[in-house]
């Protein structure tokens, strides 16, 4: 078991090495997509400065709240286009191209080797951003930090990764069942906006289904209400049970569906 | 062979569902809601054993399975039926300790990094195959010796010409020595000189590491300087599966008779003795009847004056050919 971890350890980081390698190979498109993506934070606190303005509050979060929430959602977006953007659309192009062949016939868990092959390094500016605004928010706030408080964001922060990675694995396994889906990568990321708001934003029905039957809302919301001081023990249990059942069903799909694999002609 | 098979299929069958479009824009409309799917019978109830260390051409026409097969051995695919057995696993377990023992090779796939040198992605091999530090020194050098590439293996790949490529990706799949190795079409697109190389290379790795191949190519040279055995399988049905040499014997009708003739003669005169292929004086080739070819031999040299004779087995290419223009007329 300690063997197998070590193993796959190292094999995460010698990805990360050879995806350094690459982008050192290609530093002018490095320095451009590190440009776009910095602009992407700078007007999205733009945006929602904007709003917080005029309102002075969004569904009860007051504007250092939302600061808070902003520069969560911040480093969780950088994470998933650095990681499972590329991965999943590699993935992706691999069902219909028939470059799974390799990965399926490695000593491997074929699940780890297609989440971790690929990697940017262009949004890396752009969680550290997030990480800073985060903290000079809450110094700025006086929101007080207790090392429960900063381990259960941690927690809460790594099973939010869980749940996006999840659920567009699930998604992305998809493409065994069709012949061919040009835009299946871009779903999740489309669904970006229902993250980056309190899930209070919500109401009625679209609660219900933002917040219990597809717990989008909770993904920035509940790392950040840890940090304020305000979650419920019932949407962490819910959240962290909802992602680790999402989790084996993930396996469970993409076993079932790599059956349906047929490797394209030679 | 008293030894146990280190591969055995046993009535293997894989089908596909194939959709059929209807031509033009009102079919492809229509199939928005509607399809029809045909079976396609891919591989059909096809049986063999391979014993260890044995090299066996699989030869068949596009279409004809043989890429099926191996990816059914390889446990990318799982059979519609049938038995399959490699080294003692059900290759669709995908178990590490099965996958850990063979490799696969296709020409028109490959898994090195394009930007970066070979070296990174053998060195990604050794940490996914679990390759100790000495194991993996002596076998990279033995293969770096034997395919001569010392001097690009630490290039980029992207830079390479195909057929450095191609002994970088031989390598990468077999620094952690697979007993079996199924190799699909690893000469496709190298130029003659390459293609010798590599087969030097499948012959030497052979006898050197023990190892079982399944080779399948186009080109038969590859399958006559590699394999004494031969399956040969047309529409996903097994047709032939022996000694290459029993191909000859059994497929080939005629011989070929070259002749350089000492006199001028009619092409007439000689249209009576078989099949005249070529007639460009003095030199002169005929397909006889292979049981007849002495006995024409003889005739032609008692009835004219020449200066030389020669039988020769038709090229193994022509075989195949005409065994596969037999089994279409069958089909």
């Amino acid at each position: 078991m300690w063997k197998s971890l070590k193993k796959y350890w190292f094999i995460f980081w010698k990805f990360r090495a050879i995806r350094f390698m690459m982008l050192l190979e290609y530093r002018g498109n490095f320095w451009f997509w590190a440009f776009v993506s910095l602009m992407w934070t700078v007007f999205n606190f733009f945006f929602f400065d904007l709003i917080i303005g005029a309102r002075n509050e969004l569904a009860g979060w007051n504007k250092t709240e939302m600061y808070v929430l902003i520069s969560t959602f911040t480093m969780l977006d950088a994470f998933t286009w650095s990681f499972f953007y590329h991965n999943m659309r590699d993935y992706i192009a691999s069902i219909f191209n028939g470059q799974l062949t390799i990965t399926l016939t490695r000593p491997i868990n074929s699940q780890f080797l297609l989440s971790v092959q690929n990697n940017s390094y262009t949004n890396v500016v752009r969680f550290f951003v997030g990480l800073g605004i985060l903290i000079v928010t809450l110094r700025n706030g006086q929101i007080p930090l207790t090392l429960a408080g900063v381990i259960g964001f941690a927690l809460f922060f790594f099973i939010s990764l869980l749940f996006v990675y999840t659920l567009w694995f699930i998604v992305a396994t998809c493409s065994f069942w069709v012949d061919r889906l040009d835009n299946i990568n871009e779903l999740v990321p489309s669904t970006r906006r229902v993250w980056q708001v309190p899930k209070e934003v919500f109401t009625g029905f679209a609660s219900t289904f933002f917040s219990v039957l597809l717990p989008l809302s909770l993904i920035a919301s509940l790392p950040s209400e840890i940090l304020l001081g305000r979650a419920s023990f019932q949407w962490l249990a819910y959240y962290a049970v909802f992602t680790a059942v999402l989790f084996w069903l993930a396996h469970l799909f993409f076993t079932f569906s790599i059956r349906k694999y047929s490797g394209v002609a030679n | 062979m008293s030894e146990a098979p280190i591969i055995s299929i046993q009535n293997l069958k894989k089908y596909f569902k194939v959709y059929r479009k209807k031509p033009g824009l009102l079919g492809s409309i229509q199939s928005l809601w509607s399809r029809e799917y045909e079976e396609v019978k891919a591989v059909d109830d096809v049986s063999f054993e391979i014993y260890p260390g044995e090299i066996v051409g699989f030869i068949g026409q596009n279409g004809a399975g043989k890429t099926t097969t191996l990816k059914v051995l390889s446990g990318l695919l799982y059979p519609t039926s049938g038995e399959v057995s490699v080294l003692g696993f059900n290759p669709w377990d995908r178990k590490p300790d099965f996958q850990r023992q063979f490799a696969l090779v296709m020409g028109q796939k490959n898994q090195l990094w394009w930007d970066l040198p070979a070296m990174e992605s053998f060195l990604l091999n050794k940490a996914i195959y679990e390759v100790p530090d000495a194991e993996f020194d002596k076998t990279l050098d033995k293969l770096v010796e034997l395919l001569d590439v010392k001097d690009i293996i630490n290039v980029q790949v992207r830079k390479l010409s195909l057929g450095q490529r191609m002994k970088c990706e031989l390598i990468a799949a077999l620094l952690h020595s697979p007993k079996v190795l199924f190799l699909d079409e690893p000469t496709i697109g190298l130029d003659v000189v390459m293609q010798k190389v590599l087969r030097d290379f499948i012959k030497a790795y052979n006898q050197e590491f023990k190892a079982t191949i399944i080779l399948t190519s186009h080109y038969m040279g590859d399958v006559k300087e590699l394999c004494k055995r031969a399956i040969v399988i047309d529409h996903g049905q097994k047709i032939f599966d022996g000694d290459l040499q029993d191909i000859i014997d059994q497929f080939a009708r005629n011989k070929i008779l070259s002749l350089i003739m000492n006199d001028k003669i009619n092409q007439k005169q000689l249209e009576k003795y078989g099949q005249l292929k070529e007639f460009e004086y003095p030199k002169a080739t005929l397909l006889v009847p292979r049981a007849k070819a002495a006995k024409i031999a003889g005739q032609l040299l008692t009835d004219f004056s020449v200066a030389d004779v020669n039988i020769e087995e038709p090229t193994i290419d022509a075989i195949i050919r005409e065994l596969f223009l037999s089994q279409k007329k069958v089909h």
